[in-house]
């Protein structure tokens, strides 16, 4: 049992170089209040298109599958902003969390120009490629950087409702699209 | 010599008595085992295994978007219930026709019903969530 507890500082060190190795990738690089910004950002952005989507579309599926976009994405916002507050985290402005936010802008604008079934197609194909994007960011970005084990457990808790919203936007839009 | 003989006998004394001592704590031990696995064994869903003739009360767990076990044998009569681990809100309803449904059932909510036939059922509001329910 000694001699296995000299090697944990030489253990430490390997891990301390993997991590530090890693984040010299093209990947940003986030502090837990960034992570909570961006998280928040992400889903209002999915609520606000399908408030868009519950104004403009007279299919009954896209309402559907809207109303539930508006209903589970408030509920992440509320587990979210809740968990800030228990730890006293500020969520932070940050390079991906604003890029999220032009880039919505222009979502937005094409959307609002589009009427019938060339919305209802503009909005699902959007919320596929949309929630492709957010799942990849959330495993491959949030996660591994997240420092503070609640976040990381509730962004982890958030994939499989991801992953959910993205087959139900595959199932409406081969509705849409036909 | 006497009192070396004397010395030995002690010696053996404390030697059998050591292993007397081994020997029932690893009894108890085995015993404590067995009985672990036995509880194991019993199946979750069902509460009561006692008297196979009156109803049970299966619990499904609806949890990372999916319900658990996604299949449930039951007899007539049995009451099946749904609980809400998720953070967001879920329904179960009847397919296709919607039979029967839930409602809303908030996070960390239930619902129950009694089963008075077998039934296809999905979350209305993830339609890409899907059960079964097969009455015996």
């Amino acid at each position: 049992m000694k001699k296995l507890t000299n090697f944990f500082p030489l253990i430490y060190l390997m891990i301390a170089l993997l991590i530090s190795s890693s984040s010299f990738g093209q990947t940003p690089k986030l502090t837990d209040p960034e992570i909570a910004s961006v998280a928040v950002t992400a889903n209002q952005i999915d609520i606000n298109y399908a408030k868009i989507a519950k104004e403009k579309s007279k299919n009954a599926d896209v309402q559907k599958f809207a109303a539930t976009m508006i209903a589970d994405h408030q509920s992440v916002i509320d587990q979210a902003t809740a968990l800030c507050k228990k730890l006293g985290v500020t969520p932070k402005d940050n390079d991906l969390s604003k890029k999220l936010n032009a880039d919505a802008e222009s979502t937005k604008k094409m959307l609002n120009g589009k009427s019938g079934a060339e919305f209802d197609k503009s909005y699902i194909d959007n919320e596929v490629t949309a929630h492709k994007a957010v799942i990849d960011t959330i495993q491959n970005v949030l996660i591994p950087q997240t420092q503070n084990g609640e976040l990381k457990a509730l962004l982890q808790k958030v994939l499989p409702i991801l992953k959910t919203h993205l087959e139900h936007a595959e199932m409406v839009q081969k509705t849409v699209s036909k | 010599m006497m009192k070396r003989s004397f010395g030995l006998l002690k010696n053996s004394v404390y030697l059998l008595f050591s292993i007397a001592l081994m020997t029932s704590c690893s009894n108890h031990s085995k015993k404590n085992g067995t009985g672990n696995e036995t509880k194991s064994n019993i199946p979750k869903v069902e509460t009561s295994v006692t008297d196979p003739g009156a109803p049970h009360v299966y619990t499904i767990s609806i949890s990372d978007m999916k319900f658990y076990p996604e299949k449930v044998v039951v007899h007539k009569g049995d009451t099946v219930k749904w609980i809400n681990h998720d953070i967001v809100a879920h329904c179960v309803t009847e397919l296709p026709d919607k039979v029967w449904t839930s409602s809303e059932i908030p996070a960390e909510g239930s619902w129950k019903m009694a089963v008075t036939q077998s039934s296809d059922y999905y979350c209305s509001i993830h339609p890409v969530m899907k059960g079964k329910i097969m009455m015996k």
